[in-house]
């Protein structure tokens, strides 16, 4: 991550930013990406056997399908927890 | 033990035959509410006065004034969501949960300072004022529902709907010394709650009780065809918590004794339980360094109060916790920088200078967020970007899963789990704004429920060496709110802890 690529994301998450803020900002991103190391993958769940397929043809950011699709993501997501009657787990989705 | 009314089921019984009485004092409360609200800032606007009326004093919420948090839409009512791109948007509606209350009688008296969009642990990042802390005038209040609890601890409202993402109904309760109740996700209707990061939002409640978060709750929860995820719930029972007894009279010990209540394994050494010897996984578990003795001592005492009310103790590790803020990071990143992207100025909200469209959206979203809605944008469209999908978002989907699954193999062991709320009592205002890790370190025992998605109570139990409250937070398995609140009630009983409010109205 660097202050080109900070940029790009701005403009495309409809933001402006100043000079003075983009320190800070390298620094926050900078901290999730150590927090999120610590994630490790213990499992085969079936959020990881097609993530990103089509990583590389699409735009650096969110297509409006991408907004679409964290959407659904999450309902799947939560809806499954619960195994409402009439709501199909997400694994069988 | 107090003698004046603390909480709406005590002034119901005390004033049973006396509907008169209980009008005074409501017209009071509201009195001393608006005289001490610029000292403690958790009130951004007050509702039309509206007269008490009989139908009111017959209704079940009735006559207590409530407030609002200000990203639950109610018609006619600023719905600011403690943003200066929504300062003068006026809501054309009212969130369904706002209707359900309305029809029970709760007479909405004002809208409370949050953190912007819900983002936020101490109510700070916002524009627009924060409150303090009622009990430390240099302490925070928690957040984001910070002006929700504040007012509800300070006596200015019976109770308040606050919305809680990753804790943000707990943290402040336990920052202020009340009840904040979060259900289970889906069990309360979020058509017109604003939303900030979709599957993991719910409205809850705070209040000076467990039984009148629960009153308040059961006239909540139940399906909506407005909000497609909250149907298909199982039904829940109308029926009060207890017999509705006098705050003097013994609670009976049905509810706990045999019950099986989960405690962490992880805290227990430094707890002192002898019982764990030998138990306790290897060392390097990060939740406990982070835990003030006080609030660790705390802890001990709630579980013994447990023990003698006839639970069994069994002991759960928290080691996934240790993945839940990561993952909760990453999670509602990318689902606010999905749920902000409608907030570009055309229909509602700050609309900027520009000649073209892409030029006002830019001057407007740039001028009207703040720095922690604008970082947390910035973290969304990273987590989602090329490249980075799959190593952030996709991975933290896959933990979610896991914490779901350890909740899920716990609940079939144990029929609630008793942990901290927060690793911290109430910090000073300001410490903590320049260092947003810090500030989402503060949820790091309420993100879990969040993820998972399931129930849990905060109770007041005691003060500090300070004079800061401590609280405990109970879990329990998805819709299990009634069980929840039957053990948080006789936690709260054993604690005594309603009676040590330092609220303005005491002596009336």
């Amino acid at each position: 991550m660097d202050k080109k690529h900070l940029l790009v994301l701005a403009r495309r998450a409809g933001l402006q930013l100043e000079e003075k803020e983009m320190p800070g900002l390298l620094q926050d991103i900078q901290v999730l990406e150590d927090l999120v190391g610590t994630l490790e993958l213990e499992t085969d769940s079936p959020a990881l056997t097609h993530p990103g397929e089509h990583a590389e043809a699409m735009p650096p950011t969110m297509a409006p399908h991408d907004v679409q699709q964290v959407h659904k993501n999450a309902m799947m997501d939560a809806q499954g927890f619960f195994r409402i009657p009439g709501v199909a787990h997400r694994k069988e989705l | 033990m107090a003698d004046y009314p603390v909480t709406m089921t005590q002034a119901q019984l005390v004033y049973a035959d006396d509907p008169e009485g209980l009008r005074h004092l409501e017209e009071q409360v509201q009195r001393i509410a608006r005289a001490n609200q610029e000292e403690l800032g958790a009130v951004t606007h007050w509702l039309p006065a509206r007269e008490i009326s009989a139908a009111d004093l017959a209704s079940p919420l009735g006559p207590f004034s409530a407030f609002l948090k200000a990203n639950i839409a109610c018609e006619g009512a600023s719905t600011h969501c403690g943003s200066l791109f929504l300062t003068d948007y006026i809501s054309p509606f009212s969130a369904t949960a706002v209707e359900r209350l309305c029809a029970a009688g709760s007479r909405l008296t004002a809208i409370t300072a949050m953190d912007e969009f819900g983002m936020g642990s101490s109510s700070e990042f916002t524009s627009l004022g924060h409150p303090v802390n009622p009990w430390h005038p240099r302490r925070t209040a928690g957040g984001s529902s910070g002006g929700s609890a504040a007012a509800v601890a300070a006596g200015h409202a019976w109770y308040a709907l606050g919305s809680d993402t990753g804790g943000s109904v707990r943290q402040p309760a336990h920052c202020c010394g009340v009840v904040g109740l979060k259900p289970t996700w889906g069990r309360v209707s979020r058509y017109g709650l604003v939303a900030f990061a979709s599957s993991l939002d719910t409205i809850g409640v705070l209040s000076r009780g467990v039984e009148d978060a629960w009153a308040v709750f059961r006239c909540l929860a139940g399906p909506d065809p407005r909000d497609g995820t909250s149907l298909g719930q199982p039904p829940l029972t109308n029926q009060p918590l207890t017999t509705e007894l006098l705050p003097t009279q013994p609670l009976p010990a049905a509810p706990v004794k045999g019950l099986r209540c989960g405690i962490p394994l992880d805290l227990g050494e430094t707890a002192g339980l002898d019982d764990l010897s030998g138990l306790n996984g290897p060392p390097g578990m990060a939740l406990e360094p982070a835990l003030e003795p006080a609030l660790l001592a705390n802890q001990n005492r709630c579980q013994e109060w447990l023990r003698d009310l006839g639970a069994e103790l069994v002991p759960v590790s928290l080691r996934p916790w240790q993945k839940a803020l990561a993952c909760y990071t990453v999670l509602n990143a990318a689902e606010a920088v999905s749920n902000l992207l409608r907030f570009d100025g055309s229909l509602y909200g700050l609309r900027g200078e520009g000649e073209t469209f892409q030029k006002s959206f830019l001057a407007g979203r740039t001028q009207g967020l703040g720095p922690e809605v604008k970082r947390r944008i910035l973290l969304g469209s990273h987590v989602l970007s090329a490249g980075y999908r799959d190593r952030y978002y996709w991975r933290a989907r896959a933990t979610r899963q896991t914490l779901v699954k350890y909740f899920e193999d716990i609940f079939a062991d144990v029929d609630c789990l008793l942990c901290p709320t927060a690793p911290t009592t109430a910090f000073p205002l300001g410490s903590r704004v320049d260092d947003p890790q810090a500030m989402r370190n503060s949820d790091i025992f309420t993100i879990p429920a969040s993820l998972a998605g399931i129930p849990a109570l905060t109770i007041p139990t005691g003060t500090d060496a300070n004079g800061l409250p401590l609280s405990a937070q109970l879990l329990a398995p998805w819709w299990a709110e009634k069980e929840l609140c039957q053990v948080g009630l006789a936690l709260e009983r054993q604690a005594s802890f309603q009676g040590r409010k330092v609220i303005p109205w005491a002596n009336l």
